[in-house]
């Protein structure tokens, strides 16, 4: 038996308290960073211009199936570079809740709590850590290991913003969230 | 400062990212009224426009302990083939040295 994983979004306005986005989105597979926060917008519909930045997208990690402990959670970018006039801002590293970031609605405003340059394909064993825990991404109670079930981890917030950058779809790089089960 | 940095320019040392080295980089304003640091390399750095001098240079000093220590998967195979062709050349001199006269 192991633990099933997925990746999931929020997306919308945020709302609650602690605010998560009022869509949540299970089992996406592609970020596909786009000048709205809206899920259902396809990226081509909502281009980047140049010298702006993309709205957040609102990552997390999900689990469910059967295990006993999910630790060590590590996240980067791990392959394929992006062109000049990219860069991706990621979250900060988070080894408890008061690292975790919380949702605001998404906006092309520069994110100054992105502070993880993830612009260059890195080993992902020197990625930002990642908490996890119960309830979602928002909730309290994160910590560097969890047993709950389901399970989740903070919010893994990209942003990427453009300086002198190329027209047309940047190279599709791959995003990496490592973890212990057992 | 470089002496090929232009005078007019204003120029503040940054840590980049990529290289993991302090740089050079040129800040400007840029079409939204953030602030933004660019490297020779085109590596740059942005920060909201609400910003003040101080919160830009306090968001560098976080900026480089949250990025250092960052192993960028093409300087390290460079370096892992760097370590195999050492290994190479030294097999290919052994070889010559033992060719028969």
């Amino acid at each position: 038996m192991a633990a099933t994983f997925a990746f999931d979004r929020d997306s919308g306005t945020q709302t609650g308290s602690p605010t998560k986005g009022t869509t949540r989105t299970a089992g996406v597979t592609d970020v596909n960073w786009k000048n709205t926060g809206t899920e259902g917008t396809a990226y081509s519909a909502a281009p980047i211009t140049d010298g702006n930045n993309s709205f957040e997208n609102w990552l997390f990690g999900h689990f469910s199936g059967t295990y006993n402990q999910i630790s060590a959670g590590l996240f980067a970018h791990t392959a394929t570079a992006f062109g000049t006039g990219l860069t991706l801002k990621g979250p900060p590293a988070c080894t408890g809740d008061g690292d975790r970031l919380l949702y605001t609605t998404p906006s092309a405003t520069t994110n100054a709590g992105l502070t993880t340059n993830m612009t260059s394909a890195i080993a992902i064993g020197s990625g930002v850590a990642v908490c996890f825990g119960a309830t979602g991404p928002e909730a309290t109670g994160k910590a560097t290991s969890t047993t709950s079930n389901p399970g989740y981890t903070n919010f893994l917030t990209t942003q990427l913003q453009t300086s002198g950058a190329a027209a047309g779809d940047t190279a599709q790089v791959t995003l990496t969230l490592q973890y212990n089960e057992n | 400062m470089d002496e090929n940095l232009k005078e007019d320019k204003i120029y503040i040392d940054a840590f980049n990212a990529k290289s993991q080295e302090i740089e050079s980089h040129e800040l400007t304003i840029d079409q939204n009224n953030d602030w933004l640091l660019t490297a020779k390399d085109g590596h740059f750095i942005k920060f909201p426009s609400s910003f003040s001098k101080k919160d830009v240079l306090k968001g560098l000093e976080e900026y480089q302990a949250a990025n250092e220590g960052q192993i960028n998967v093409e300087a390290q195979e460079a370096e892992n083939k760097k370590r195999l062709d050492a290994f190479r050349e030294d097999s290919e001199e052994e070889e010559s040295e033992e060719e028969p006269e």
